[in-house]
C-alpha cells in the first residue's frame, strides 16, 4: 500500500470512528420482567421485582464483575486499612442525582444508617452488625469504621445489596411510604420517566451520567408479563428483546430462533443458587441420621439435572456452591453415592419396615408450584425405596408461615441462594441463633456449635485463605451431618434478541453498557 | 317501580357488607402476612416485627377490622402495603381496562350466541351445532386465549400477542391511540367472550325451540310471515327474558375469566391488581377488589331486574 493511500485509509477510518458508534447510539430495549415491583426504592426491599429495574436507576458504592470481583461505581477508589477496622471510599467527582444535585458522602451515609441498615433485610442482617459508623469527612470521603474485620464489605455494597439514595430527597417523611418510592430520584444511567403498575416502567438515558459515553440506549421499557408462555412468544414475535429469566425447559424454543442465550449464576434476585431439600430436625423419623441418608441414598441427582436442567446447572458436590470456589469443598457429598439398596437397609435399622402396600412411612414437601417437576421427580425415587412423598404446593407468605414460623412441615424444598460470600447466603442456612419467622433462614433447625464457631470465626477474619479453610472445615461436618440434601446447581438463563449486545445480565446494572446494533 | 329500585338499593347494602366481611376474614385467614412479604427473605432479626408496627398489622384483629368499617363507611378503602397508595386509588386505575374488556367480551359473547343460538334453532339436525357450542363453553379460558394467540399473533402476525400499547412507537392523536388499544385488546376481548358464547347459544337454541312449539308460533307462520320473522320478531323476545335472568348469574364468572385473560395477556386490569396483592399478602386491596366485583354482581343483577320488569308487562304489573 502507497503511503498516500495508507494515509487515505487512516483519515476515512478516524472520520468515519464518529458515524460507526453513532449507529450504535439510540434505541430501545424491552425487557419482560414477570412480577411487578409495587414501587421502585431499592434500599428498602430484597424484592427481586424492584431490584430488576431500581438497578438500572441507582449505583452502588462499587460494582461486580462477571467473577464477582469488585469494580468502581460511585466510589472510584477504596483503601483498607491493614487491621482492617477501616475501610475509606473516594467518590467519583463528577456524580449528579437526576435532579442536578451532585452526589457526596453525606448521601452515602444518610443512605446506609436511615434506609439500608434499617429496611435492606440482607444489609441489615448481613453488614450492619459489622458496622461501628460511617463517617464522611469530606465531600467525596466515605469512611466505614468496623467492629471487626468483615470480609464481605465489598461485595455487600454493589447496586443490588446497598443502592445510594438522595438525602435530599428522602430526609423527609417515612422511608416505607415516601412519594419517591413511586418516582424515583437516581444517579444510574438512566432516569425514571413513567410507572405503571402491572404493566410497565419508563426509563431514558441520563445524558449527564457520570460514566463518560455511556449508556448508548435511549429507553429502557420493562414490561410486566407473567405468564412465562407469553414471555417466550413475545421475545420471538420481536415484542420484548430481553427475558431476565428462561426456564431451562423453554431454552430449547429459543435456540436457532435469532436469540442470544446466556447462562450466569446469578444478578438481581440471587446468585449460586442450590435446589435443596431441609429436612425439619424436629420430626422424630427426620432426626434419625439413617433416615436421612437413606432419603440421599434413594435420590438419583443426576436425572434432576437432565430431566429438569436440561443439562444447564450441575449436581451440588457440596454445601457451599462451586460459584464461590475459595470456600467450596469440592466431593464433600462423595460419600452419598445413589444407593437404593443401603437406602432401603438404612430404613429398616431405623425400625421402619415395608407396610402392605410397600410403603414404609410418608413425608410431606412444602415448596412453589413452579418447583413441581422436582416433586414428581422425588416421588418416583423416593417410592422405591417405600418413603410416600406428598407434595404441598404454596405461594411464598404460605411456605414462611408453615415452614418458617410454624415449623409445620417434614421437609421443604429451597432454592437457597449463596450469594457472592458465603457470610451472606449460607451462613443463615445454618447458624443455629437463626431458627425462626425470618423466611429462608435455618429451616433444617441444625444445631451445631462448632458449624456456629467455624461460621463466626470465617465471617471475621479478612484472609480468604482463613476463611476458606472454616467454610471447609464446616462443610465436612455438614456432609456427615446431612440437616439438608443439596440437589443441583441450577444456572440462569438469560435471552436477548440478536440485534443487541453488552448487556450483563449477572450485573443489577444490566443494561449499562448494551448496544442496539440495528 | 321507583319504590322497588330503592328497596333493592338498600338492600344491597348488607349484600355487600356481608361479603366484604368474608372477604376481610379470608384475606385474613391467609398465612403469613404483608411484614413479612415486604421484609424479604433474609435473617435480620426485629425487621418483620418492625414493619408490621409501621403498618399497624401488629395489632389485635378485631381493631384492624372495626378500623376498617369506619373508614369503609367514608369510602375508604384504606392504604394499600404494596403499592403505598390509597386501594380507591389504585382500583381506579384499573378499572377502565377490566370494563372495557368485560363489556366488550359479554356484548360479543351475548350478540354471537343471540345470532348462532337463532340460527341452529331448526327443528331438524343442530347435534354438531350443540357439541360444538358445548365444547367451547368446556374450554378453559387460559386454553381458547393460548389457542387464538397461536393462530393470531404468532401465526397469522395480524395481532400483538401481549400488552396493551406497544412501547417501541406509542400511538399519536386520539384516533391512533383507539385503534392501537383496540388491535391489542380484540385477541383479549375474543378470549373472554367466547368463554361466555356457548353458553348463551345453547340457552338461546333451547329457549327458541321451546318457544318454536308454541300455538302463536304456528298462527304467525299460519298467517304467512316468513322464517326469519317468526323467529326473530316473535319467539326470541319471548325466550329472551328467562334468558337475561341467567346471564345477570354470569358476572361471577365473566370477572373470574377476567382474571386469567388479563395474566394471559399481561393487562394492567382489576384482575391482576388481585393476584399481585393476594401473593403479598396486601389485604386492603384484596378487600377493596373483592367489595367493586362484589357491587359489579349486584348492580348487574339489579339491572337485569329492571329490564326485565320494563320488558315483561305480567311482572310489571304483578309489582
Amino acid at each position: 500500500m502507497s503511503p498516500v493511500r495508507l494515509v487515505v485509509a487512516m483519515l476515512v477510518l478516524v472520520l468515519s470512528a464518529p458515524f460507526a458508534s453513532a449507529q450504535l447510539r439510540g434505541g430501545t430495549a424491552v425487557v419482560a420482567v414477570p412480577s411487578d415491583p409495587g414501587h421502585l426504592n431499592p434500599a428498602i426491599t430484597t424484592s427481586a421485582p424492584v431490584q430488576q429495574i431500581a438497578g438500572s436507576i441507582f449505583n452502588g458504592l462499587i460494582s461486580l464483575d462477571e467473577t464477582g470481583t469488585p469494580r468502581p461505581d460511585l466510589a472510584q477508589s477504596w483503601t483498607i486499612a491493614p487491621d482492617g477496622l477501616r475501610v475509606t471510599f473516594t467518590l467519583v467527582p463528577d456524580a449528579r442525582w437526576h435532579d442536578g444535585q451532585p452526589v457526596t458522602a453525606e448521601d452515602v451515609k444518610f443512605t446506609f444508617e436511615n434506609l439500608l441498615f434499617r429496611f435492606h433485610a440482607r444489609t441489615r442482617a448481613g453488614l450492619a452488625p459489622a458496622v461501628e459508623s460511617i463517617d464522611a469527612p469530606e465531600a467525596r470521603t466515605v469512611v466505614f469504621r468496623l467492629r471487626r474485620p468483615h470480609a464481605p464489605l465489598l461485595r455487600q455494597l454493589d447496586v443490588l445489596e446497598a443502592p445510594i439514595l438522595p438525602r435530599h430527597v428522602y430526609a423527609e417523611g417515612d422511608a416505607n411510604q415516601h412519594p419517591a418510592n413511586l418516582r424515583p430520584v437516581g444517579s444510574g444511567p438512566f432516569r425514571f420517566e413513567s410507572y405503571r403498575q402491572d404493566d410497565s416502567v419508563v426509563l431514558v438515558r441520563n445524558p449527564a451520567y457520570f460514566k463518560a459515553g455511556l449508556p448508548h440506549l435511549d429507553r429502557l421499557v420493562f414490561r410486566v408479563i407473567p405468564d412465562a408462555n407469553t414471555q417466550i412468544q413475545a421475545l420471538l414475535a420481536g415484542e420484548v428483546d430481553y427475558l431476565v429469566r428462561v426456564a431451562a425447559s423453554d431454552v430449547r424454543r429459543l435456540q436457532n430462533r435469532g436469540i442470544t442465550l446466556v447462562d450466569t449464576r446469578g444478578g438481581a434476585g440471587g446468585s449460586n443458587c442450590i435446589m435443596t431439600l431441609a429436612f425439619n430436625l424436629e420430626r422424630p423419623t427426620l432426626a434419625d441420621l439413617r433416615v436421612r441418608r437413606a432419603i440421599a441414598a434413594a435420590m438419583d441427582r443426576n436425572q434432576m439435572l437432565d430431566l429438569i436442567l436440561f443439562g444447564r446447572g450441575r449436581v451440588a458436590e457440596a454445601p457451599i456452591s462451586s460459584g464461590i470456589p475459595w470456600a467450596h469443598l469440592p466431593g464433600a457429598l462423595a460419600a452419598h453415592p445413589i444407593d437404593p439398596a443401603l437406602a432401603n437397609r438404612l430404613l429398616d435399622e431405623a425400625g421402619h419396615p415395608r407396610g402392605a402396600n410397600g410403603e414404609r412411612f410418608s413425608i410431606d414437601m412444602f415448596l412453589y408450584a413452579t418447583f413441581t417437576r422436582y416433586a414428581e421427580l422425588m416421588r418416583q425415587q423416593l417410592a422405591q425405596v417405600g418413603i410416600g412423598l406428598r407434595a404441598r404446593f404454596v405461594d411464598a407468605a404460605g411456605l414462611g408461615e408453615a415452614v418458617f414460623a410454624r415449623r409445620y412441615f417434614d421437609t421443604t424444598l429451597v432454592s437457597y441462594c449463596n450469594g457472592l460470600d458465603p457470610a451472606i447466603g449460607v451462613r443463615r442456612m445454618y447458624d443455629s441463633t437463626n431458627i425462626g419467622s425470618v423466611p429462608f433462614s435455618n429451616a433444617a433447625a441444625f444445631r451445631n456449635a462448632e458449624v456456629d464457631r467455624h461460621f463466626a470465626a470465617a465471617g471475621a477474619t479478612m484472609d480468604e485463605a482463613v476463611r476458606g479453610e472454616h467454610y471447609r472445615a464446616a462443610q465436612r461436618i455438614l456432609a456427615a451431618e446431612l440437616p439438608y440434601w443439596w440437589l443441583v446447581e441450577a444456572n440462569l438463563t438469560t435471552a436477548w434478541r440478536d440485534a443487541f449486545r453488552g448487556f450483563a445480565p449477572w450485573s443489577g446494572s444490566f443494561a449499562e453498557g448494551a448496544q442496539r446494533l440495528r | 317501580m321507583r319504590r322497588l329500585l330503592i328497596r333493592r338499593l338498600l338492600l344491597a347494602v348488607p349484600t355487600l357488607l356481608v361479603a366484604a366481611t368474608i372477604a376481610f376474614v379470608l384475606a385474613h385467614l391467609a398465612p403469613g402476612s404483608p411484614a413479612v412479604a415486604l421484609g424479604g427473605d433474609f435473617g435480620a432479626p426485629g425487621l418483620v416485627e418492625e414493619i408490621a408496627r409501621i403498618q399497624g398489622t401488629d395489632r389485635p384483629l378485631a381493631v384492624i377490622y372495626v378500623e376498617w368499617l369506619l373508614r369503609l363507611a367514608r369510602g375508604d378503602l384504606g392504604f394499600s402495603f404494596r403499592a403505598q397508595a390509597p386501594v380507591t386509588a389504585l382500583i381506579g386505575d384499573r378499572l377502565g381496562v377490566t370494563l372495557v374488556l368485560t363489556l366488550s367480551a359479554a356484548l360479543l359473547a351475548m350478540l354471537l350466541g343471540l345470532l348462532l343460538g337463532a340460527a341452529t334453532a331448526a327443528r331438524k339436525g343442530g347435534r354438531a351445532a350443540v357439541a360444538t357450542f358445548a365444547l367451547v363453553q368446556a374450554l378453559p379460558v387460559y386454553l381458547v386465549a393460548q389457542l387464538l394467540v397461536l393462530v393470531f399473533a404468532v401465526g397469522l402476525g395480524l395481532l400483538p400477542i401481549q400488552g396493551l400499547e406497544n412501547p417501541r412507537a406509542p400511538p399519536e392523536g386520539l384516533a391512533g391511540l383507539l385503534a392501537d388499544r383496540a388491535r391489542h385488546l380484540a385477541l383479549p376481548i375474543a378470549a373472554l367472550g367466547l368463554g361466555q358464547f356457548g353458553f348463551v347459544a345453547l340457552l338461546t337454541r333451547a329457549r327458541l325451540r321451546e318457544e318454536l312449539g308454541r300455538l302463536y308460533v304456528t298462527t304467525a307462520r299460519a298467517r304467512g310471515a316468513g322464517e326469519a320473522t317468526v323467529r326473530l320478531r316473535h319467539a326470541l323476545p319471548n325466550a329472551l327474558l328467562p334468558l337475561l335472568a341467567l346471564f345477570g348469574s354470569r358476572v361471577g364468572a365473566l370477572v373470574g375469566g377476567a382474571l386469567v385473560v388479563e395474566t394471559a395477556f399481561a393487562l394492567p386490569g382489576l384482575g391482576r391488581l388481585a393476584v399481585t396483592a393476594a401473593i403479598a399478602r396486601d389485604q386492603p386491596t384484596v378487600i377493596g377488589v373483592v367489595l367493586v366485583a362484589a357491587l359489579a354482581i349486584v348492580l348487574a343483577n339489579l339491572a337485569v331486574d329492571l329490564l326485565q320488569l320494563w320488558l315483561d308487562p305480567r311482572q310489571r304489573e304483578a309489582s
